[in-house]
C-alpha cells in the first residue's frame, strides 16, 4: 500500500498564546517545563557528559572492553526478543480477557499486574528457583536438555514476566473501545474471522502494540532486579548491561559506567524515537490524529 | 431479493425483544420499519442480517432458506447507524473490502476491484474523497461511503438501521428522496428502519409498525394513514386529536362523551366502525382534518385562540364547559372565524376505534 498520508488539519490544537478554555495555561507550561527540565533534561546530560569528563579517549576505551560489549549486546538482544514475545502474549491475553472472558476471567485479570506490584526482587528469586536445573519447571527441561536459568533465555524469560503487562494494559482499554459494528459489518461483507482479525482488528490495535512493544522493550532493557537472580551473570554469557554498570560502579570506575549508560540511554532514545515515528505513520493512527471519531 | 420471515421470536435474556413476528417483504420492495424506542427494530433488522443467531423462527432470503446461514453468506448489504467504516482505510478501500476479502476464485482482478470502486464512488456522489480516510469526511459524505461499502458485493437485500439518524434535516431529506432513486436504479430489495415516521411515509412502499416486539400492521402508507388496525398506529404516525364517543345498535356514533357532551358535531358513516353494536368508541383525526362549523346552536364549542401555522390556521377550540381544549388546523384559504364564537365539529373524517378497557353495554 502506498497512500500518501495527508496533511493534519491541526483542527484540535490552539496556536501557542491563543487563550484556551482551561485558564492557567501558562502556568502548567511553565510547571511541566521546570519538571522535565529537573528530572529528565539534566539528569540525562550530567549522563551524558561525565563520560568525556576523563577524556573522549577514556570513553572509547571503556567502550572498546569486549565484555561491555557483550553486556550491551545481551540487554538489548534479550529486550528485543522478550518485548516482541510480550506483544504476542499480551494480544492474545487482552484478547481472551476482552472476548473469550472464560470463567474467572477477572482474577486472570487482576494478575496480569502481579509483576507491576512485586519487588522485582522476589520475581527474580521466584523465577530462579522454578527454572533453576533442580526447579519445578527447570528439572523436566533439564533432561531435555534445555537450561533455562543462568543462560540467555532466562533471561528474556524474566523480561517476558515484567513486560507483558506494559502490552496487556495498553492493548485491552484499545480493544475494548473498538465498536463491535466494525467486526460486524466486515462479516456482512463477507470476511471470515481471520480476514476480520487481520485487517479489521490488528490494523486498529497496530498503534496499542506498537506502544506496549516500546514500553515492554524499555522496561526490558533497563531491568535489573528480576534478572540479576536467574542470569547467572557469568561474563561474556550472561552478564546484562545494568549489572556491569553496578560492577563497573564498585570498581570506581564511574567513566566506564556511564560510559555504558550512554550508550543504553542513546540507543533506547532511538528505539523510542523509532516506534513512536511508526505508530504516527501507521494507518490507525491517522485517523486519531485527525481528529473525530469514524 | 424477498425476504420472508415465519414467527421470528428473540429472547434476551428473559425478555423478548422480538415476538413471534411474520412478514413477507417481496422482490424490489422498500420497507420501512417503524416503531417507539426499544420495540426491537434493531434486533429484527439483525436477525434478518444474521448477526443475532439466538433467534427462533424461519427466515428466508429469495428461495434459499437462511435460518442457520452465517451473516457473511447472506450476501445482505448492512449500513449501520454510527456507518461503521475502517478508519485505518480510505474510502476507497473501505468500498473495496467487501470484494478483497472474497476468496480467490470469486475474488475480481486488482483492476476489475478498481473499476468497480470508482464506479460506486461516483453512485454515491464522494468520487473525488476516494484517497481521503473516514475522519476527514462530513457526516453525509460518511453515510454515503457506508452505503457505497454495503453495496460494493452487490447485495440483493439492503438493510439500513436509522442510516440518517445523525443527519440535518436538510441534508436528511435530500439523501432519502435520492436514496429512493438508487433503490429503483438498482433494483434492490431495501428493509429501513427509523424513528422518523414522515421520512418512512415518504420512501416506503409498506411499512411496518413495530410495538413491543409484535408487529402492530403492516400496510402501504395511505393505508395506514387511512385504515389504521389500532389508535397505536394512528398515534405514532403523526399528531392526532381524540374525542370519546358512543356508539348506537347499529353501530352508528350518537354522541361524543366526557366535557365534549352535546356539542353539535358530524359524524363518519357507521362502515368505518369497528364492530357493530352500540358501545364507546375512541374518534381519531389529524389537526388539519376536523372541520369547523360556526353555529349559534346551545352547547357549541368555542373558538378560544388562533395562530398561524404555515399554509394553516391553528385554532384553539373549547368544550362548552369550558375543561378542555383542542388544537385544530384549518387551512387558511378558508374564511376565517371568528375570535370567541361558537363552533360545531365535523369529525367525518375520523378514524373510529373501540375504546380500550371499554365495557359494551354503552355508557
Ligand atoms: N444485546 C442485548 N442484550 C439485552 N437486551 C437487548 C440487547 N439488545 C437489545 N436489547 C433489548 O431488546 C429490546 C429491543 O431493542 P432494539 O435495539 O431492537 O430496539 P429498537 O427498536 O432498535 O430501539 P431504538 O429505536 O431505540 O433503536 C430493548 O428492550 C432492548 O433493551
Ligand atoms: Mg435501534
Amino acid at each position: 500500500m502506498s497512500h500518501s498520508v495527508p496533511q493534519a488539519p491541526g483542527l484540535r490544537r490552539l496556536p501557542f498564546g491563543v487563550p484556551a478554555v482551561i485558564p492557567g495555561r501558562t502556568l502548567s507550561f511553565g510547571l511541566t517545563l521546570f519538571w522535565v527540565t529537573a528530572l529528565v533534561v539534566l539528569p540525562l546530560t550530567a549522563l551524558a557528559t561525565k563520560p568525556f569528563g576523563r577524556g573522549f579517549k577514556v570513553m572509547l576505551h571503556a567502550l572498546g572492553d569486549a565484555r561491555a560489549l557483550h553486556a550491551l549486546a545481551l540487554s538489548f538482544g534479550c529486550a528485543l526478543g522478550a518485548a516482541s514475545l510480550c506483544t504476542l502474549l499480551g494480544l492474545l491475553l487482552a484478547w481472551v480477557l476482552e472476548r473469550v472472558r472464560p470463567p474467572g476471567w477477572r482474577l486472570l485479570d487482576a494478575l496480569v499486574d502481579i509483576p507491576f506490584a512485586l519487588p522485582t526482587a522476589v520475581a527474580g528469586i521466584t523465577l530462579t528457583s522454578l527454572y533453576a536445573p533442580t526447579g519445578w519447571i527447570g528439572a523436566p527441561l533439564d533432561r531435555l536438555g534445555i537450561k533455562v536459568a543462568f543462560t540467555p533465555l532466562g533471561i528474556t524469560l524474566a523480561l517476558v514476566f515484567v513486560g507483558l503487562p506494559f502490552v496487556v494494559r495498553t492493548v485491552l482499554p484499545v480493544l475494548r473501545e473498538l465498536p463491535r459494528e466494525l467486526e460486524e459489518a466486515a462479516e456482512t461483507l463477507g470476511a471470515r474471522p481471520g480476514q476480520i482479525a487481520r485487517r479489521v482488528l490488528l490494523p486498529a490495535l497496530a498503534p496499542a502494540l506498537a506502544t506496549g512493544f516500546g514500553l515492554a522493550f524499555a522496561r526490558g532493557v533497563g531491568e535489573y532486579g528480576s534478572v540479576i537472580f536467574i542470569a547467572g551473570n557469568r561474563p561474556m554469557v550472561s552478564e546484562i548491561a545494568p549489572l556491569l554498570i553496578v560492577i563497573r560502579l564498585q570498581e570506581f570506575n564511574y567513566a566506564g559506567a556511564s560510559a555504558i549508560g550512554l550508550v543504553m540511554l542513546l540507543a533506547a532514545a532511538l528505539c523510542l524515537l523509532a516506534i513512536t515515528a511508526l505508530r504516527r505513520r501507521l494507518p490507525a493512527s491517522l485517523g486519531v490524529r485527525l481528529g473525530g471519531a469514524a | 431479493m424477498g425476504v420472508d420471515l415465519r414467527n421470528i421470536s428473540c429472547l434476551f435474556g428473559r425478555t423478548p425483544a422480538v415476538r413471534d413476528i411474520s412478514l413477507r417483504v417481496s422482490n424490489g420492495e422498500f420497507l420501512a420499519l417503524v416503531g417507539p424506542s426499544g420495540a426491537g427494530k434493531t434486533t429484527l433488522l439483525r436477525i434478518i442480517a444474521g448477526l443475532e443467531p439466538n433467534y427462533t423462527g424461519q427466515l428466508s432470503i429469495g428461495a434459499r432458506d437462511v435460518t442457520r446461514v452465517p451473516a457473511r453468506e447472506r450476501n445482505i448489504g448492512f449500513v449501520f447507524q454510527n456507518y461503521a467504516l475502517f478508519r485505518h482505510m480510505t474510502v476507497a478501500e473501505n468500498v473495496a473490502f467487501g470484494l478483497r476479502v472474497r476468496p480467490r476464485k470469486r475474488r475480481p482482478a486488482r483492476a476489475a476491484i478498481a473499476a468497480r470502486v470508482s464506479e460506486l464512488l461516483e453512485l454515491v456522489q464522494v468520487g473525488p474523497l476516494a484517497q481521503r480516510y473516514p475522519t476527514q469526511l462530513s457526516g453525509g459524505q460518511r453515510q454515503r461511503v457506508a452505503l457505497a461499502r454495503a453495496l460494493a458485493t452487490e447485495p440483493e437485500l439492503l438493510l439500513l438501521d436509522e442510516p440518517f439518524g445523525a443527519l440535518d434535516p436538510l441534508v436528511r431529506k435530500e439523501i432519502r428522496t435520492w436514496l429512493r432513486r438508487l433503490h429503483e436504479r438498482l433494483g434492490l430489495t431495501s428493509i429501513l428502519v427509523t424513528h422518523d415516521q414522515s421520512e418512512a411515509l415518504e420512501v416506503a412502499d409498506r411499512i411496518a409498525v413495530l410495538r413491543d416486539g409484535s408487529l402492530e400492521q403492516v400496510d402501504t402508507p395511505d393505508a395506514l394513514e387511512d385504515r389504521p388496525s389500532s389508535l397505536f398506529v394512528h398515534q405514532f404516525l403523526g399528531e392526532t386529536v381524540g374525542f370519546d364517543a358512543s356508539a348506537g345498535t347499529d353501530g352508528a356514533i350518537l354522541s361524543l362523551n366526557g366535557p365534549w357532551n352535546g356539542t353539535p358535531a358530524r359524524f363518519p358513516e357507521p362502515a368505518t366502525a369497528p364492530g357493530p353494536g352500540p358501545g364507546r368508541r375512541h374518534l381519531s383525526l389529524r389537526p388539519w382534518e376536523i372541520g369547523l362549523e360556526p353555529t349559534d346552536a346551545q352547547g357549541a364549542a368555542r373558538v378560544t385562540g388562533m395562530g398561524r401555522a404555515g399554509p394553516f390556521l391553528r385554532y384553539a377550540v373549547r368544550a362548552p364547559d369550558g375543561s378542555h381544549a383542542v388544537e385544530v388546523l384549518r387551512p387558511s384559504s378558508l374564511p376565517p372565524l371568528p375570535e370567541d364564537g361558537g363552533c360545531a365539529l365535523d369529525l367525518r373524517l375520523a378514524r373510529v376505534f373501540a375504546q380500550p378497557g371499554a365495557d359494551d353495554t354503552g355508557a
